[in-house]
């Protein structure tokens, strides 16, 4: 009776699993039938092997037509870009990496701005003047000086505001849109 | 066959580092598996066996890291060395000696690895550099005795 129970608990589990990859698959489905972006979609399966860096592993590369440089999404918003790829597998730097400057603007006042990562669970936007439009709770998207970024994908909230210790410009705090502690699946955006 | 087994340690320990699971990181950060390794080496073995599979050690974790330059692996056998040449000057025979070099050992390690993240002009708040260089050396330190016994069971 008792390895019934077990049995049927572990099921139980196995299925909830299940039904919560079904719902995430679902959604990125449905997000790259409407987008009018070329997407591929993709598994991780690694993360960073130290703390010093943000980054993760995914399980499509050349292969499936995945080159350094390509931008990474999910239907949340932005995650990273491409730094490396094998035949079956790429490495993703993400945007909390503090390699990464994201040429940005704030989408209410289009003050322009850079983006880069901390290593924390907020990234920075520097280069503000000290008159920027721009107040907590804007929202931040990349804009079309990026080089590699598409203008308008979303990055994140502004949840702080404060001056650099030169003085002479502002930064922003901006939370990320996506939990990108916590990612299993993303989109490669094909140019 | 210890030459295999080592080989496999490292492979089984960079497959840890690359899937450790998020509920057993402290503040964002995970221990430094192979810095233990590499360190445990130069205890268990002898220093050819030590200096070729640190340097190996410090490939494996370059290869997933996304700078890729091998700051690591230069790393990880100038250590070796050093630590070879400071075993010939003292006993590192108790555990707690052991223990205070790999935790100095990992500062190092992670002051180097910082440095180098903001050194092109890369914004890290201090608080950060602060949390990863003392959570992640204590955190290494504090896992070493597991390795430890690892490589002294391969190298027997």
């Amino acid at each position: 009776m008792q390895s019934d129970v077990d049995l049927l608990r572990w099921r139980l589990f196995d299925l909830r699993e299940l039904s919560q990859e079904n719902d995430r698959l679902k959604d990125l489905l449905n997000f790259k039938q409407k987008s009018p972006l070329r997407l591929v979609a993709a598994r991780v399966i690694g993360r960073s092997a130290d703390s010093w860096s943000s980054s993760v592993i995914i399980d499509k590369g050349r292969y499936s037509g995945i080159k350094p440089g390509m931008v990474v999404i999910t239907s949340w918003g932005l995650v990273g870009s491409i730094v490396e790829s094998t035949q079956d597998a790429s490495k993703v730097l993400l945007i909390n990496d503090p390699n990464q400057g994201i040429s940005s603007i704030v989408q209410r006042s289009r003050q322009e701005g850079l983006v880069s990562g901390t290593l924390g669970t907020n990234l920075i936007m520097r280069y503000l003047p000290d008159d920027a439009q721009i107040v907590i709770g804007d929202v931040i998207v990349t804009s079309e000086l990026s080089r590699i970024y598409p203008k308008g994908l979303l990055i994140g909230r502004v949840v702080n505001i404060g001056r650099e210790f030169s003085g002479l410009n502002r930064y922003a705090l901006v939370k990320p849109v996506v939990d990108l502690a916590n990612l299993e699946e993303v989109l490669v955006v094909l140019p | 066959m210890k030459r295999i087994l080592f080989f496999l340690a490292i492979i089984v320990l960079a497959t840890l580092e690359l899937n450790w699971p998020s509920f057993l990181n402290f503040f964002y950060c995970k221990p430094d598996l192979l810095l233990i390794f590499m360190v445990a080496l130069v205890f268990f073995t002898d220093f050819k066996t030590a200096l070729i599979f640190g340097i190996l050690a410090g490939l494996a974790k370059d290869v997933f890291l996304p700078a890729s330059w091998g700051i690591n692996t230069i790393c990880f056998s100038i250590w070796s060395y050093l630590l070879y040449r400071l075993s010939r000057q003292i006993s590192a025979e108790e555990n707690y000696v052991r223990l205070a070099i790999v935790l100095a050992v990992a500062l190092l390690n992670n002051f180097v690895i910082g440095l180098q993240s903001v050194a092109p002009g890369n914004i890290m708040p201090p608080g950060i550099f602060l949390r990863n260089l003392i959570i992640i050396s204590v955190y290494t330190t504090l896992l070493s005795p597991l390795i430890f016994k690892l490589t002294k069971r391969i190298a027997a």
